[in-house]
């Protein structure tokens, strides 16, 4: 009984590991399939990859048509995740609701498999909640979309005391990719001075991007620090004490 | 030019880091700062207007560097850091010392909702109150995650400068939480603009099967291969453009930019 209780715990609180991974959708956004050359999936996932390993983060993941729906899966209980894809409120049969979710690559133009919040959740039970999720899709900042929930992230806004040590952040409605190429480039050099994710968050929102065509949104702890476990705080050397 | 500028850079840099200890946070009484030849305004003397006198306490600067902006410009950067080396403001200007950017860390997350006029107003009130100039014409109102952000877009000729403007970020009481002021270098204009309906034609033809062109064609400055390469990062000219929207076979929206004169394209964004 005890030993079933103790292992139950072990489960429950497995400790975060070192590992992200990044994942973008190439094909849907290809030439072949849209009719102009466009680098923005693989610049940024590139500026993720850059922003993570140098957060002390072990990079995986996938760009192009190894972006499956089983790879992505499989990584899927990373402790921190980055994806660039198609979203939206997809249709989950077993909670008959809209609960988000976003494409895989797969090398299809249209018609790539769906991952769901759901699926995400499955893979992840027994995990401890992400320490960062970054859903550079349409729609999966919205209220309706379960994929925080499936990375154990609240949707609630903390600053201060009992701060949760996760950040999600997603956008609402359309999100266009010029847009959100300036604003993930603006989140990441903030974490990398070492600044809060809500404060990187906060100064991201100071870039000269779109607001019709981006409308970021943050769920977790203000004043997290998302590097990796096994990583130390970022040098803050250089500073003239007064 | 580029040259001179870097020289400077590098000289601020130098000297700042070798410089002798910080001087107090407390303001400064003269309203600007030379530091190795460049004038800015000091961040103790901005600290002093935006924060309160409590917040002040403890706060140290750190040295004065130059860095490049998400827009290419380059940059004198000045920081306070807090307890626990939490960055708690930061200012940047540009290298002839006019102000391009304040950020706070950590501004309370309030959860009032300010109507449009009156984040209008806040936004107005703290650019006098850092003595900024007022921007000319009606600015667009947004929020986003609990924030409210004022943004007046930068019209040359009545034809707007994607990107380039000023823009304050307010929270939910309308305190201050940062603000920036972009202008970007412009390319000349082409002698001959073409026709809208010439720009429709154009970016249909440069089309998928199953995707469209709709609605009409917008003039703007926009800053070109954005899409399609890596010049965004750059100083590049901002390039007069017809910018042409439609939709993909999937319903997924895009934008082509369209040389205003030639009609050669300049760049795409796509929605996913």
């Amino acid at each position: 009984m005890v030993g079933a209780v103790l292992l139950a715990a072990a489960i429950t609180l497995a400790p975060p590991s070192n590992d992200a991974v990044v994942f973008a959708n190439r094909t849907a956004f290809a030439e072949e399939c849209t009719g102009t050359v466009n680098t923005q999936p693989d610049r940024l996932a590139r500026q993720a990859r850059t922003a993570l390993a140098a957060l002390g983060w072990e990079v995986g993941g996938a760009v192009g048509p190894a972006f499956t729906r089983r790879s992505m899966l499989a990584s899927a209980v990373a402790s921190a995740l980055y994806v660039h894809s198609h979203g939206d409120l997809y249709w989950d049969s077993k909670s008959d609701s809209r609960v988000g979710g976003f494409r895989a690559d797969s090398g299809l133009c249209l018609g790539a498999p769906i991952i769901l919040p759901s699926e995400i959740a499955a893979m992840r039970r027994g995990a401890s909640a992400a320490s960062l999720v970054y859903i550079s899709s349409c729609h999966n900042g919205e209220r309706a979309s379960r994929l925080p929930a499936a990375f154990g992230i609240a949707q609630r806004k903390v600053q201060g005391s009992g701060e949760p040590d996760s950040f999600y952040v997603g956008y609402i409605g359309t999100a266009w990719q010029g847009a959100a190429l300036r604003f993930e480039q603006a989140f990441w050099r903030g974490l990398l001075d070492g600044a809060t994710a809500g404060a990187a968050f906060d100064r991201a929102l100071l870039v000269a991007y779109d607001p019709e065509h981006l409308t970021p949104e943050w769920w977790g702890g203000y004043g997290h620090r998302p590097h990796a476990p096994a990583a130390g705080l970022p040098d803050l050397g250089g500073q003239r004490h007064v | 030019m580029y040259k001179v500028h870097w020289a400077l850079a590098l000289l601020i840099s130098l000297v700042a880091a070798c410089g002798a200890p910080g001087t107090a946070i407390a303001p400064s009484r003269t309203p600007v700062a030379v530091t190795a030849g460049l004038t800015l305004r000091p961040i103790a003397n901005i600290a002093a207007l935006l924060l309160e006198p409590l917040e002040l306490r403890g706060l140290v600067d750190q040295p004065v560097d130059v860095v490049r902006s998400e827009s290419g410009e380059q940059r004198a950067r000045q920081v306070l850091i807090g307890v626990g080396g939490v960055e708690v403001l930061r200012v940047e200007s540009a290298l002839d010392g006019s102000l391009r950017l304040i950020a706070k860390s950590g501004v309370a997350l309030d959860g009032g909702a300010l109507s449009e006029s009156a984040a209008i107003a806040r936004a107005l009130r703290h650019l006098v109150r850092l003595g900024l100039e007022m921007p000319g014409g009606g600015p667009a109102v947004q929020s986003a995650a609990g924030r409210t952000l004022v943004i007046w877009t930068r019209q040359v000729r009545g034809v707007p400068v994607l990107g380039d403007g000023t823009r304050v970020v307010l929270n939910g009481s309308g305190a201050l939480v940062g603000l920036a002021i972009d202008e970007s270098p412009l390319a000349a204009p082409p002698a001959r603009i073409a026709r809208g309906d010439a720009a429709l034609r154009a970016a249909a033809a440069l089309l998928p099967i199953g995707a469209f062109v709709g609605g009409s064609p917008e003039l703007a400055w926009v800053l070109p291969t954005d899409g399609a390469s890596e010049g965004s990062g750059q100083r590049t000219p901002r390039r007069l453009a017809w910018c042409v929207g439609g939709a993909l076979r999937d319903g997924a929206a895009f934008e082509l930019q369209l040389d205003a004169g030639s009609l050669v394209l300049l760049g795409w964004d796509g929605a996913p």
